[in-house]
């Protein structure tokens, strides 16, 4: 039988990641002290979620300045979305069967 | 995993989603500024016809949307995106209300055009009223599915101001084209409200 939790993936699998993926899905682009505070995640703890989704390729990030001052943008790549979506899709696979049609 | 830490997890992502997510009608102040340029722009032409000095009506909106409209919309988006990025978010455009009216702001000028050419606009000045009203009601509807349910209000007030015209006749045709511009000030208001409610964290 199909095991369905070993397929989820793990780069998406985790609370603050999941939730770095869901704040950043609705918008064009976050800041970095904007996810901080709304996730209340640590600076230490949130910069390596950050690096781990760049790693996996669902997270982009670009230095700007806004009114002379520094900030760094994250944004989801197509690919990021498609990882939230399989995800979605995975779980709703696991709790109430494949979707027909 | 045991069902409360689920419950737990699905709520912590709904605590997410509704604080960084940004109000749907963020851009109010545009939808505003359009709507009292309209308003002014309809009362200065409602004036020039009752003083029966009509040749200068076909000039009043062009230089109004020109003149105060666009440099006004260019200020107002630039503030705008300025203070949602010192906040530390850079909002989604939705590309299909860009598009969305695009096609009915062609569409309207194509059909305006057509009413000058043919020379039907002299006769029947109502009819640039009623092209126009329709057209926004419909983008009403879209703003409505595709934004905010506020758009919705919008759609309704104007589609109960060309029912009472066309029921009314005549002496009721000049309410649609009041509305056009009145329509766009209540969703900015509407907007407002909704934008405050939902105050990102400075």
């Amino acid at each position: 039988m199909r095991n369905l939790a070993l397929e989820l993936d793990d780069a998406v699998l985790s609370r603050p990641r999941l939730s770095i993926l869901a704040a950043l899905v609705g918008n064009d682009a976050v800041d970095f002290t904007f996810l901080q505070k709304n996730l209340g995640i640590s600076d230490g703890n949130l910069g390596t979620h950050l690096r781990k989704l760049e790693a996996a390729g669902y997270v982009r990030s670009e230095k700007a300045f806004v009114d002379r001052k520094p900030k760094t943008w994250f944004q989801i790549t197509a690919e990021g979305r498609h990882a939230l979506e399989r995800l979605f899709r995975q779980l709703e696979e696991m709790l109430v069967g494949p979707r027909r049609g | 995993m045991d069902d409360s830490n689920v419950l737990n997890d699905v709520r912590f992502l709904r605590d997410v989603v509704s604080k960084t997510q940004p109000a749907p009608n963020y851009r109010w102040p545009i939808t505003l500024a359009w709507g009292c340029v309209v308003v002014i722009g309809y009362a200065i032409c409602a004036y020039l016809g009752l003083t029966q000095r009509t040749t200068l009506i076909p000039w009043v909106m062009p230089v109004l949307v020109f003149g105060v409209g666009w440099p006004l919309q260019w200020y107002l988006i630039r503030r705008v995106k300025t203070r949602m990025e010192q906040r530390g978010v850079r909002p989604r455009f939705s590309r299909e209300a860009g598009l969305c009216w695009a096609g009915i702001v062609g569409i309207g000028l194509l059909w305006t055009a057509a009413l000058v050419v043919s020379g039907l606009i002299a006769e029947h000045w109502y009819l640039v009223v009623f092209v126009w009203a329709s057209l926004q009601f419909v983008g009403y509807v879209m703003n409505g599915a595709l934004l905010s349910a506020e758009w919705f209000w919008a759609a309704g007030v104007m589609f109960i101001s060309l029912i009472v015209a066309v029921v009314a006749g005549p002496v009721m045709y000049w309410l649609p084209g009041f509305w056009i511009g009145g329509t766009l000030v209540l969703a900015g208001l509407l907007g407002r409200r909704s934008a405050r409610r939902q105050v990102l964290p400075a």
